[in-house]
């Protein structure tokens, strides 16, 4: 029997990283890669996305920190992290033994944070970085940079003076503008976009009468805003040209493609880890099945390729 | 690659109490499991619920493990409408173990083994690790009355003290004014329960007494990767330079569940 010569193509490339697939985790979801390393092959990863870092060492909020909610959850976690000094001598060696780009994911109270750790990052093993301009759960940084076009202007001239490699933006859907902010991004030079974060919500306890998280106030994921993500991914890759890369309650390989098909050049799985950790190798490979049965050459072909009635 | 998520069958599940059940799950492959460990259940194909639900291991052999749980939401609901034969995903077993905590100079120590509510799950396994190594044991439960006792595995045993808040078995009251009669400094204490229990644990036994406590808290991944199940912990050296917080959080699902009393701030 001849074998098919056909070779399925599954890279794609973001801003300088090429990865050999369109699936990533998302933030805060995958903690520094290596607790899942028993679940799944790292190495099968079209990324790493880490844990947001700081400059300094964070405690985060108290407990309760998560709640389940309709086919979603709200988490407030307060971006509990080790700082950037820890991250770069404990998990980054450790993480650099895989064949994975490992992207940080980096925030701060202030623009000159930001740089910072961008600055700090640049000599190290980390491919790119994921600047996070759109937590809700944090007082001071994250949320209220989503929508500052000065703000965003200045970090992100900072951030470029001091960091060569991939920048990525990650944004807000809290803000109603997402699109002008996405392009914004790309004319101060990023070199693409990340979205959606999480969406603003609340639970409350009516045994109790309180609030169910001690923040008030967390970030929903999941199935739930899958719909919102699409719809956002969709007007921002309409508006950009550097590529953008959908988030947001993609559970399997089927919601990966849809994105794909609305505009996005990659995806990230956030929520479905907590279900299955192996659910990024998963899509992953489910993707790869899908263009081999349809036969279709490379996962390129597929993005932004939409059909209107 | 460790084998980390397991497909199990459901061998039996039957009710034992007011709403509580008894679960045994078959695990072809295989599984070890230390006291204190728990599992974390996938309960549905749909995403309602959407996250899986953790649960202390309250028996296990080589080839099956035991969950006793009580139905109070969703998923455990689901879960007691489970018949034999269906199967359960779960991951695990995860978090350290009392055992971690037993040195060598405990040889002749007494081990007050406390399960209040559900919590009695944890401490069934324990107890029967300890028995079995031949150890001096003293098993206590307390619940809020009779019916939502846990009357299985080690508890069906003679000289297994109960407590109820109503007295409608054992002895009227909390489950720690037993404690307080049993616990020397001598004496090591190993709890599971809800958080006012073991609160007052600290206030039912002799200073300087060792108790450790397993904690349960929200869980989103179970593994350690998303900071969701803290628990705050005192800091070694507080109120240096280099040391700025008195605390700091501590995961419950991997740095735990075990965890000693005195670190924590409850
Ligand atoms: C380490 C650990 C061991 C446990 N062992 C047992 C046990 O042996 N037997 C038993 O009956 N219960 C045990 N629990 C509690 C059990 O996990 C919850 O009762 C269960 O998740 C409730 O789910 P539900 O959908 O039925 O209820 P829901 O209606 O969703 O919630 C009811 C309550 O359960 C708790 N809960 C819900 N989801 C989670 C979650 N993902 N993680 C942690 N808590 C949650 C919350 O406090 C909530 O208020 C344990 C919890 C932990 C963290
Ligand atoms: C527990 C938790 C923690 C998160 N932490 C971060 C974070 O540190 N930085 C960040 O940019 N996004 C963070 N996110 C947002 C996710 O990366 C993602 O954008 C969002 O959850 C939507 O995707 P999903 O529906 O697939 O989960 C977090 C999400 C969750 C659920
Ligand atoms: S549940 Fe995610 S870290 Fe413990």
């Amino acid at each position: 029997m001849k074998k098919s010569t056909m070779k399925t193509d599954t890279s794609v490339s973001i801003g300088k990283l090429n990865l050999k697939n369109p699936v990533m985790t998302a933030s805060g979801t995958f903690g520094y890669g290596l607790e899942f390393k028993d679940f799944l092959d790292l190495e099968a990863l079209g990324a790493i996305v880490v844990k947001g870092i700081a400059l300094e060492p964070v405690l985060g909020n108290r407990p309760q920190r998560i709640v389940e909610t309709a086919s979603g959850m709200l988490n407030a976690i307060g971006l509990q992290n080790i700082g950037v000094e820890k991250f770069l001598s404990d998990k980054m060696p450790l993480l650099a033994r895989y064949k994975t780009p490992v992207i940080a994911n980096i925030y701060g109270t202030d623009v000159k944070d930001y740089v910072a750790v961008a600055e700090r990052l640049a000599d190290s093993a980390v491919a790119g970085i994921e600047v996070n301009i759109s937590c809700p759960n944090v007082k001071k940084g994250g949320l209220q940079f989503a929508a500052d076009r000065k703000a965003i202007i200045k970090m992100l001239g900072g951030i470029k003076k001091v960091y060569k490699k991939t920048v990525i933006m990650k944004l807000s859907p809290n803000t109603g503008n997402i699109e002008d902010i996405a392009l914004l991004c790309e004319d101060y030079g990023a070199d693409a976009v990340s979205l959606i974060n999480t969406l603003v919500g609340m639970a409350v306890d009516l045994d109790k009468k309180t609030p169910v998280l001690s923040n008030i106030y967390g970030g929903l994921s999941g199935p739930a805003i899958k719909p919102v993500a699409l719809a956002m991914v969709h007007k921002t890759a309409k508006r950009v040209k550097i590529p953008v890369i959908g988030i947001g309650g993609i559970m399997n390989y089927r919601d990966a493609l849809e994105f794909i098909i609305a505009g996005a050049s990659a995806v990230q799985i956030g929520t479905a880890n907590f279900r299955d950790p192996a659910a990024p190798v998963k899509v992953a490979a489910g993707i790869k099945e899908y263009l081999e049965a349809n036969k279709i050459k490379s996962v390129k072909n597929l993005i932004k390729t939409l059909k209107y009635q | 690659m460790k084998r980390l998520t397991h497909d199990s069958q459901v061998v039996f599940n039957r009710k034992i109490g007011r709403g509580i059940f008894h679960m045994r799950l078959a695990v072809k492959a295989g599984i070890r499991v230390k006291p204190g460990q728990f599992i974390n259940l996938l309960v549905s194909d749909s995403y309602d619920p959407l996250l899986r639900r953790p649960f202390s291991v309250f028996d296990a052999s080589e080839k099956s493990i035991d969950i006793v749980y009580s139905a109070i939401g969703r998923a455990t609901f689901l879960m007691s409408r489970k018949i034999k034969g269906e199967s359960l995903n779960f991951t695990g077993p995860r978090g350290n173990s009392y055992i971690d905590f037993i040195t060598p100079g405990m040889k002749k120590t007494l081990f007050i083994v406390v399960g209040g509510g559900t919590g009695a799950a944890s401490a069934n396994y324990l107890a029967k690790w300890l028995r079995r190594a031949g150890m001096r044991l003293k098993l206590i439960q307390g619940a809020a009355s009779k019916g939502l006792l846990i009357k299985a595995g080690e508890f069906c045993k003679k000289g297994v003290l109960f407590s109820t808040d109503d007295g409608s078995a054992g002895i009227k009251g909390f489950a720690t004014d037993i404690v307080k009669k049993a616990a020397s400094v001598d004496s090591v204490v190993f709890a599971c329960g809800p958080k006012p229990m073991l609160g007052a644990l600290k206030k039912a036994v002799p200073k300087g007494t060792r108790v450790f406590v397993s904690l349960e808290e929200y869980m989103g991944c179970g593994i350690g990767a998303c900071v969701s199940c803290v628990t705050p912990v005192k800091v070694k050296n507080a109120g240096t330079k280099r040391v700025k917080n008195s605390f700091e959080y501590k995961r419950v699902c991997v740095d735990g569940t075990v965890f000693e009393l005195d670190e924590l701030v409850l």
